[in-house]
């Protein structure tokens, strides 16, 4: 999961605050955060991340090592696995790893198809690794 | 041969402001070698040989000034010649004007075998007044010789073919003449047609001898030297009217070019003879014009093959994860069928109901107690039909 992934989350789990009131809550500058959770590359820096993270009650370093991660990479395997028509195990957020091949991908969701046919849609989000397999 | 400082130094076309640079030595003081004021002490001479790139021995020690100049150097009263013949200031009729000696023109006798002009000076000095060797004695321009009287067309031929200087047929040669006569051959009908008939459009104008040159030829010429000497680009200056201007031959095509065109011809699906056959010659010859004028072409049929956009529909750039229409696509289906909806919260909560509506960012369902409640994605992990719905719906028939 990506910094912009896994903040998202974080908002969620604190209750779905704006990102405008999280940006006037933690000093980042105006526009910044949404930024951060919605490009698709790195955007930010350090500093801000270390702002964030007493906000939403996480370690700094929990977001400083997901800076490096991008959402092009979760959706470059999407693809790639798709038109592989390989499987792939998403381990969520709330430690449930679901198995399956993707049917379709886009901006906020994936849907997988299990392997007894079963569609599940999951958000983004909530995707914390996956794995090809 | 040793040679007029200015005459280097516009032969390496360089500027006296470059020159002085180069040389480490006062602008005013190139001017002053170069207008004749100062001889050149050797150390100088050798700083500007070496800036200059020729032999020391190639410069004069006491430049002739040149033709003109006038507004450039400032002109000055002092003359280098003696002091009987009082030093005109560059750029009005007097140094425009040939000057001849008090008596007769030497040049016609003494030294007939050499032409006083060569090609290239004159074409380059057009319209410029005769200049002399340095080994001929310089003519006075004296007070008690007439000046000449340039008609319109007359005086043009002084810097257009010097060989007539030379000719015995001319009549400048002619000890009866005197240039500036009441009956001088340059003014008359006779030496218009004589010097002036086959080229008169090419040639300078000049008034009626009480001016010289008339003042916008003389400006014309003035703006030419001083850009010369300022180093600006010919191509630089505006377009005049009634002048074809040069323009750049096209280079070979840029490397950019060359990659665009290519990417073209991979998604034209094109083979290396159609290129060729639109190109006329391989692509690596293509000058930056013709390969501008391909990728054109090559665009153009592009447009072409692709279908036309629906109307209406918001245009974005593909990207796998920039769409979100599948979402909405299936979630669309899920309201049509009316089917239940199974959602898991990032808590682990559980919801289902039916889906009434949704958004970008919401859903909202229609729980078996006629309840609506509006979920917010954010707080979704995923969500699924009814196994047995979903079974259903996979049964039917699309």
């Amino acid at each position: 999961m990506s910094a912009g992934d896994y903040l998202r989350f974080l908002r969620a789990v604190k209750g779905g605050p704006t990102p405008w009131e999280v940006e006037t809550a933690t000093g980042v500058a105006a526009g910044d955060y949404r930024q951060i959770e919605q490009r698709y590359r790195s955007f930010g820096d350090e500093q801000d991340l270390t702002r964030l993270a007493p906000y939403f009650g996480v370690a700094p370093e929990d977001l400083i090592e997901r800076h490096g991660w991008s959402r092009k990479d979760f959706s470059a395997t999407l693809v790639e696995v798709q038109e592989a028509d390989r499987e792939i195990r998403f381990q969520l957020r709330n430690g449930e790893a679901i198995e399956g091949k993707v049917a379709w991908s886009d901006l906020g969701a994936a849907m997988l198809t299990l392997k007894d046919g079963q569609q599940i849609v999951i958000q983004r989000h909530f995707v914390d690794r996956w794995e090809l397999l | 041969m040793e040679q007029d400082l200015w005459q280097i130094r516009r032969r390496k076309r360089m500027t006296i402001e470059e020159l002085a640079r180069n040389a480490n030595i006062h602008p005013s003081l190139i001017k002053a070698y170069e207008l004749g004021q100062r001889p050149i002490p050797a150390a100088d001479l050798e700083k500007l040989a070496k800036a200059l790139m020729v032999e020391p021995w190639e410069i004069k020690e006491l430049s002739d000034p040149p033709p003109r100049g006038p507004s450039r150097y400032g002109g000055s009263e002092s003359s280098s010649f003696g002091d009987e013949v009082p030093r005109q200031r560059y750029g009005t009729r007097e140094t425009s004007a040939p000057r001849y000696d008090n008596d007769r023109p030497r040049f016609e006798t003494e030294r007939p075998e050499r032409p006083r002009f060569d090609a290239e000076r004159s074409s380059r000095f057009d319209s410029e007044a005769p200049r002399f060797d340095s080994d001929t004695p310089r003519p006075r321009y004296g007070s008690d010789a007439p000046r000449p009287r340039f008609d319109s067309e007359g005086g043009s031929r002084f810097g257009e073919s010097s060989n007539r200087y030379g000719d015995s047929n001319n009549r400048y040669g002619d000890s009866g003449s005197r240039y500036g006569d009441s009956g001088s051959r340059y003014s008359s009908d006779s030496s218009r047609s004589r010097y002036g008939s086959s080229d008169a459009s090419r040639s300078p104008r000049y008034d009626d001898g009480r001016r010289g040159y008339s003042s916008d030829i003389r400006d014309r010429d003035r703006g030419r030297d001083r850009d010369r000497d300022r180093g600006v680009r010919p191509m630089g200056r505006p377009l005049r009217k009634g002048r074809v201007q040069r323009r750049p031959q096209a280079g070979p095509a840029r490397p950019s070019q060359l990659e665009h065109l290519k990417a073209l011809v991979i998604r034209l699906e094109l083979n290396g003879d159609e290129v060729l056959r639109m190109a006329g010659k391989p692509l690596s010859m293509l000058n930056r014009k013709e390969a501008a004028s391909l990728l054109t072409m090559c665009q153009d049929m592009l447009a072409e093959r692709k279908p036309p956009r629906p109307k209406g529909k918001r245009q974005r750039p593909y990207l796998p994860e920039s769409v979100d229409e599948h979402e909405l696509i299936y979630l669309t289906e899920v309201q049509m069928g009316k089917q239940d909806l199974h959602l898991t919260l990032f808590n682990g909560d559980k919801i289902s109901g039916k889906l009434l509506g949704f958004s970008p960012y919401a859903l909202t369902l229609t729980q078996p107690g006629g309840q609506e409640l509006t979920v917010q994605k954010l707080a979704i992990a995923y969500y699924q039909l009814d196994r047995q719905a979903a079974e259903e719906a996979a049964g039917e028939p699309a």
